[in-house]
């Protein structure tokens, strides 16, 4: 139960986050938020809960409003602008990644030794994690505003294309993200599962991630 | 080793700030602000050993964060700085609050990191939620001081030198007398702050180059 209304503290964070910088800074805002949520799910993703037996990743919210962020630029601007925010997205991680494994990997301090061993256990040896995750998402956030497009011109209305763009979406990101990251590291079985709960987790987010849309859209 | 990974990430910073720069002009320098400030909040966290002195390794990317500043207040307008902070501001309590509810998720059984992150996270919380306030106000009398030495004399290298000799020292001083309180002595959480000062004068040497080079180059709006 408290992991359930952490998420739900996550994704509130993550979608307020969203429109208040959209508020402030407009499709910059957008941006930035891309550069926060990218960075972020760069730690998150490495720590892991327990769901019905089975080990899944957080970073639930953040790896979704990801998404979401990029729906709202597609709405506002179009598709061409999504390759900005996709460039941004993959120097962010790459950045991260190199600071946070270069970090990891620097003899520490005998001062607050505990702390940083700890974060020297954190950040060690999570490459293929990071792979996964730069992959996945830049991958899902192209994929989806492709979709969120041509399904906005078939039919324009936000929740149409929102929730199918992301029902189909999610389940690649979950598929490519998951199969990078743990293949051959946990059982196939496991590993179907973690896929089948991450997706229904994230896909209920991204569902929810048309409200930020809809208010982003209206407020312009 | 260490000293090598140093010169390797103070390198990286310019590097993205030079990259995100000549791509996106204006709007590249508030993502490496941003970009540069969340590095700089994790880093925090950690401390090294470096040039045989304890050093804050969040003081690479907070120094790169200034060069942003006096590149911003040399190509553009002062009255944008507000607003350029204010994002910063935004993104580092976002990140604090999203690090927060992450340290609190029940973790799986079988997996180790999440102690880590307790260690790491959840023992410094002073760091998580004085951090934002703390470099927000430091950027602030950072941008504030600069303008003024700039109106003084017209000497980039020596206004950003001044500048980060009087407010690194503030920043140090109140920095590192809270975020450690109760973890270590209060001598030694000044000791650590006055090596990390020191390496940061050298950062700073550094950067006084990169930003000359940019500055001497063409202005786009």
């Amino acid at each position: 139960m408290r992991n359930i209304l952490l998420i739900v503290a996550e994704v509130l964070v993550c979608y307020l986050a969203i429109i208040i910088l959209n508020k402030k800074y407009k499709t910059d805002g957008l941006y930035v938020y891309g550069v926060i949520a990218t960075f972020l799910s760069c730690i998150m993703s490495l720590k892991q809960i327990d769901l019905m037996g089975v080990n899944v990743p957080i970073g639930f919210g953040v790896t979704t409003s990801l998404i979401i962020a990029g729906n709202i630029i597609t709405q506002k601007r179009g598709p061409e602008e999504i390759k900005t925010y996709i460039g941004l997205i993959f120097i962010t991680a790459l950045v991260s990644c190199c600071f946070l494994n270069l970090s990891g990997l620097m003899k520490a301090s005998d001062y607050n030794l505990y702390a940083n061993k700890s974060y020297d256990s954190i950040f060690e040896y999570n490459l293929r994690v990071y792979i996964a995750l730069i992959i996945a998402t830049i991958v899902s956030v192209f994929l989806n505003s492709k979709l969120y497009y041509e399904l906005k011109k078939v039919r324009n209305n936000v929740m149409f294309s929102n929730i199918f763009s992301i029902i189909i979406v999610e389940l690649l990101d979950n598929i490519l993200f998951i199969l990078i990251a743990y293949l051959f590291e946990y059982e196939l079985i496991n590993i179907i599962l973690c896929i089948i709960l991450r997706y229904m987790i994230k896909t209920l987010i991204g569902i929810i991630g048309t409200i930020p849309i809809y208010i982003t859209n209206k407020f312009n | 080793m260490e000293e090598i990974i140093t010169i390797i990430l103070i390198m990286l910073t310019l590097l993205t700030i030079f990259c995100l720069y000549k791509i996106l002009n204006k709007r590249g320098l508030y993502f490496a602000l941003v970009m540069m400030d969340l590095i700089s909040f994790v880093l925090s966290f950690k401390i090294s050993y470096i040039f045989k002195m304890n050093i804050n390794l969040g003081i690479i990317p907070l120094i790169a964060s200034f060069s942003i500043l006096y590149i911003f207040l040399t190509k553009y307008s002062a009255k944008e700085i507000k607003s350029l902070l204010l994002i910063t501001l935004y993104a580092n309590i976002t990140a604090a609050l999203l690090l927060v509810v992450m340290n609190f998720f029940i973790p799986a059984i079988t997996e180790t990191i999440s102690i880590n992150m307790q260690g790491t996270f959840e023992y410094n919380y002073k760091i998580l939620i004085v951090y934002p306030i703390i470099v927000l106000l430091s950027q602030l009398a950072t941008a504030k001081l600069y303008v003024l030495l700039k109106e003084i004399q017209d000497n980039n290298t020596i206004s950003i030198a001044l500048t980060y000799i009087i407010t690194g020292l503030l920043y140090t001083l109140v920095m590192y007398a809270i975020a450690y309180i109760d973890i270590m002595e209060l001598k030694f959480s000044l000791f650590l702050g006055i090596s990390t000062y020191i390496l940061g004068l050298v950062i700073t040497g550094i950067n006084i180059l990169f930003v000359n080079l940019l500055n001497n180059k063409k202005v786009i709006k």
